[in-house]
């Protein structure tokens, strides 16, 4: 693992600019160890976070910031069966993961 | 993966955006940061994932050709990663799938790390810029008869 990635958070300020994250009720579909999501969780209602790594889902819910806690989740899935009703999500973020 | 982005699709609501983020295939500078400046040592060879970045972009192309996403935004920026020395580096890249091999050699970089330390400039950080994309869509009905 990089020993810092991103430090000037570019990636997230980018993300911000092309989507209207403010309350908004966000998908990521590979999520990782959550590293992005933390990023601008702030900014939106909710994040789910999907991802089919189990090493890395435990990375993510290890590493959540407790001040995140209440609209951060994370689960086990794919994005070839999402587990979700239609319409459930404003936006959706392809992390890395097409 | 079309299977993929259909579903995405169904669980967005109407206007919902969809962002395909992710790093190009191409080759990256790996640079020598310190206090008193940058210097660039070589390059990462990050294309070890390119078929499958073909095989995204026909399949973001399909589901547009299908009036399911209509493009918005397209937009590259650099991507940081930075490391302590090059055997961190090393480390990262031969466990990567995206990155294949550096040049010069590793020998080659640390050989100027070393110099670039020797040199007074000591706290010299690893750096590879990976130039990554940002496309967003915006979901488009779909009427069926």
């Amino acid at each position: 693992m990089a020993s810092e990635l991103d430090p000037e958070g570019v990636e997230s300020r980018t993300l911000l600019q092309v989507a209207d994250f403010n309350n908004a009720r966000v998908l990521e579909v590979g999520s990782g160890d959550g590293r992005l999501a933390f990023r601008y969780a702030n900014a939106s209602a909710y994040v789910v976070g999907i991802e089919p790594q189990a090493k890395e889902l435990a990375s993510a819910l290890e590493a959540c910031p407790s001040h995140l806690r209440q609209h951060v989740s994370f689960l086990q899935a794919t994005a070839l069966a999402l587990p979700f009703r239609n319409g459930s999500f404003d936006i959706a973020v392809l992390a890395w993961s097409l | 993966m079309v299977h993929a982005l259909h579903e995405i699709w169904r669980v967005l609501v109407g206007n919902g955006s969809l962002v395909d983020l992710r790093p190009l295939s191409c080759q990256c500078p790996i640079e020598l940061v310190t206090p008193s400046g940058v210097v660039h040592v070589g390059e990462a060879d990050a294309t070890g994932m390119a078929a499958d970045d073909d095989a995204s972009d026909r399949a973001i192309r399909g589901i547009v050709e299908q009036g399911r996403f209509v493009p918005r935004e397209d937009m590259q920026f650099d991507f940081d990663f930075y490391w302590d020395s090059v055997q961190e580096l090393t480390s990262f890249i031969e466990a990567s799938t995206r990155m294949k091999h550096v040049r010069p050699s590793y020998a080659d970089l640390e050989k100027v790390y070393r110099e670039v330390s020797a040199g007074g400039r000591e706290g010299a950080r690893v750096r590879c810029r990976r130039r990554t994309m940002l496309k967003a869509y915006q979901k488009a009905m779909v009427w069926t008869h």
